[in-house]
């Protein structure tokens, strides 16, 4: 009888896994079966030699994957926490219905609607030393023209911000939204006791938003890992390799130099790397 | 059962209304183009007409940023669908796609004339040609060409008083210090003596053409990396200093685009790069602000000239389905007829003509007369031969060279250091594709 009950789910959720299957899993399939061969532009098309883990170790010893990997990490870390304490104070000032709030919140999200490539390219047009509009306004302030691309020290920082500031309203609505769900009756006993303000958003505010700032945490650090579109626009990852994510290092391996076994050794690894950050964190949001 | 009926009349219909439309394309009436626009492009979809008048076959174009037919060749290339039947070959990167089989040899086609008029081999440039041809066999119809020149700003000159443009690169730099200048005396550098690209695009090699220029070569005989030889390092030296010293904030990063919108906002005095395609867009006053103040001549060059060229082809992919219609096409695109009034009477005009009998018009230099024919046609019989490496590894080098090369520029590391590094990272790349053995 149990088993019978269970038949019209099973049924419906073939649909499901069939385009699961066709679009993760065949693609994660050939991707492991790609790292595992040697192929690239000269045997694109003929039967590729089995070399076992041989990427993976050239890779993990690769000192450009290394170098790509603290980007990422400087890129990852800096962003998610700016965009996480910027995100968080908006989300504080704007979750109230007042008039001001009501016109400011949809603004905020502006950047976060614009295609990241569109963004790329507009940001790349504003920040030309020359004939952008920042460093327009900047010399009228008697500030320097700026390489902010252009130098190895500028470039990563301001990537970084670009990627704050587009991403910062997606942290903002999520917390929001926490707070439209936090109890009423708590900050009612709170204020009955006699709490500041500080002492509110302290030991109540916080501790009950902890589980949706962890979501926020975990969406955004999955994000900047595989950003790819807005650096790649802005500058593709140099001056040399400055601002070179393992994204942007997997496209160079991959669709422009061709060594496709090794790209797929790369993004395996970055996916790895995406698994173990998350289960981190889902670690984390569970026991709190 | 009425219904399986209908169902079964429905599909008889569907089955034979495919079937007659797939025998109608396999007559080959389109042909589909992948390509990024340039001046010659513009001028062959103005007169398409001709070619569809003549042969009956339709064109239907794909345009897209270069980068990005790049990446959709790279997808063809792989999945071999049969999406196009007709793209761009540059000379830089013949070599990858003849090592993944991916383009057609044309020499059997060379005999096979659509038209009485279109193809004549004598016609083409001869650098042009030899360019398009991997171990002896043709790949490709070159469809345009740029060489390099030196542009510069007569107004500019004019106010630092110099009379001559520089013919030699030690020259070269004194004049580009010159013509670093404060216009409004505010303390703040107006024009730039010197502006190149510092981007790590493929193509943005000018720093060889200084390189060349002093004497300097890519590579060995064994293709051994030579980048470290004191001619070499002297020539990029200079084009990196200029950079540092006269050019613009932000070079390291600069590309075509960014290069050429400085030179037409009139903010830079000295140019050599793909100039020869640029000149007639500085003297367009809609586009430009130095209309009428530039000047050309041959780039200034120290023991040898630079020798810089870029080429590009029509080649067909091996998964096109129409190759014969394409084949018709090429033929077409590279004429001397259509070459001639695609830059004679074209809406836009183009000087960037592979064809010998083209380049010889009295047209063309009335045209044209600040480039046809000095220094443009001087510019082209001194092109250096292998400017561009024609290896199946040419972007994974070359990306290692711009990347060194854009560190020196942005003043991170020294012009040496950069190249000592670049050179190993070449020795390791062409180690790996099996050229030391």
């Amino acid at each position: 009888m149990k088993k019978q009950d269970q038949r019209p789910f099973m049924i419906l959720t073939i649909p499901c896994l069939v385009v699961l299957f066709a679009l993760a899993l065949i693609p994660l399939i050939y991707a492991i079966y790609l790292s595992c061969h040697n192929v690239t532009l000269r045997t694109l098309f003929s039967q590729p030699d089995f070399i076992g883990i041989k990427n993976y170790v050239r890779i993990i010893g690769d000192r450009e994957v290394l170098h790509s990997l603290l980007i990422s990490g400087i890129f990852s870390t800096s962003s998610v926490s700016l965009s996480l304490a910027i995100g968080l104070g908006l989300a504080l000032l704007l979750y109230t219905s007042g008039g001001i709030q009501k016109i400011l919140r949809p603004l905020f999200l502006v950047p976060m609607i614009i295609t990241p490539v569109v963004a790329g390219v507009s940001w790349r047009f504003m920040l030309d030393p020359d004939l952008g509009v920042i460093s327009h306004v900047l010399s009228v302030l008697g500030i320097e023209k700026q390489p902010w691309l252009s130098s190895s020290s500028l470039a990563l920082l301001t990537v970084i911000l670009i990627n704050v500031w587009q991403w910062t309203p997606l942290v903002m609505l999520i917390i929001i939204a926490g707070l439209y769900n936090l109890p009423t009756a708590v900050y009612e006993a709170a204020q009955v006791d006699g709490a500041s303000t500080f002492q509110t958003l302290r030991y109540i505010t916080l501790p009950l938003l902890k589980p949706v700032i962890l979501i926020a945490l975990i969406i955004r650090t999955m994000d900047t890992i595989k950003e790819f579109d807005t650096i790649f626009i802005l500058t593709r990852g140099g001056p040399g390799a400055s601002t070179q994510i393992l994204s942007i290092d997997l496209y160079f391996r991959g669709f422009k130099f061709y060594h496709f076994s090794e790209a797929a050794a790369l993004g395996i690894i970055v996916l790895f790397l995406i698994i173990f950050v998350s289960r981190y964190y889902i670690k984390i949001t569970g026991e709190a | 059962m009425r219904l399986r009926k209908l169902l079964v009349g429905l599909s008889c219909i569907l089955v034979l209304s495919s079937l007659t439309g797939a025998t109608m394309c396999s007559a080959g009436q389109t042909v589909k183009i992948l390509t990024y626009e340039v001046l010659a492009t513009e001028a062959m979809e103005e007169f398409q007409q001709e070619f569809e008048k003549a042969t009956g076959v339709g064109i239907k174009w794909e345009f897209a940023s270069e980068p990005e037919v790049w990446d959709k060749i790279s997808m063809e290339m792989i999945a071999r669908t049969g999406a196009y039947d007709v793209f761009p070959v540059p000379f830089s990167k013949i070599a990858e796609f003849v090592a993944a089989d991916f383009l057609e040899p044309l020499d059997q086609y060379v005999q096979n004339k659509a038209h009485p008029v279109w193809l004549d081999m004598e016609d083409f440039v001869p650098g042009a040609l030899g360019a398009m041809k991997v171990k002896g066999k043709l790949y490709a119809l070159p469809f345009f060409m740029w060489e390099a020149i030196l542009v510069y700003r007569k107004d500019i000159y004019e106010k630092v008083g110099i009379d001559q443009p520089p013919t030699t690169l030690t020259e070269f730099e004194e004049v580009v210090k010159k013509t670093t200048i404060d216009l409004d005396g505010d303390g703040k550098t107006d024009v730039y003596g010197f502006t190149g690209r510092g981007s790590v695009e493929p193509h943005s090699t000018q720093s060889l053409t200084f390189a060349y220029s002093y004497g300097g070569e890519f590579f060995d005989k064994d293709m051994k990396p030579t980048i470290t030889t004191p001619q070499f390092v002297k020539g990029v030296d200079l084009y990196v200093r200029l950079l540092q010293n006269f050019g613009p904030p932000g070079a390291a990063t600069h590309d075509w685009w960014d290069i050429q919108s400085l030179f037409l906002e009139g903010k830079v005095s000295n140019m050599i790069d793909a100039t020869t395609e640029w000149s007639p867009m500085f003297e367009n006053p809609e586009i430009s602000k130095v209309v009428g103040k530039v000047g050309h001549a041959l780039a200034p060059q120290e023991k040898r000239p630079g020798g810089y060229m870029y080429v590009c082809g029509w080649g067909i992919p091996v998964s096109s389905k129409n190759k014969d219609v394409a084949w018709e096409f090429i033929q077409w695109a590279t004429s001397k007829g259509f070459q001639f009034r695609g830059a004679v009477t074209g809406k836009k005009g183009r000087v960037d003509v592979t064809s010998v009998p083209v380049i010889q018009t009295k047209e063309l230099a009335k045209d044209y007369p600040y480039l046809v024919p000095h220094p443009m046609v001087e510019a082209m019989n001194t092109v250096h031969p292998d400017y561009f490496p024609r290896i199946p590894e040419y972007t994974e080098v070359m990306t290692a060279y711009l990347r060194e090369i854009q560190k020196a520029i942005a003043g991170e590391v020294t012009t040496e250091r950069a190249l000592e590094t670049a050179s190993k990272k070449i020795y390791d790349i062409m180690k790996a594709a099996g050229y030391y053995r």
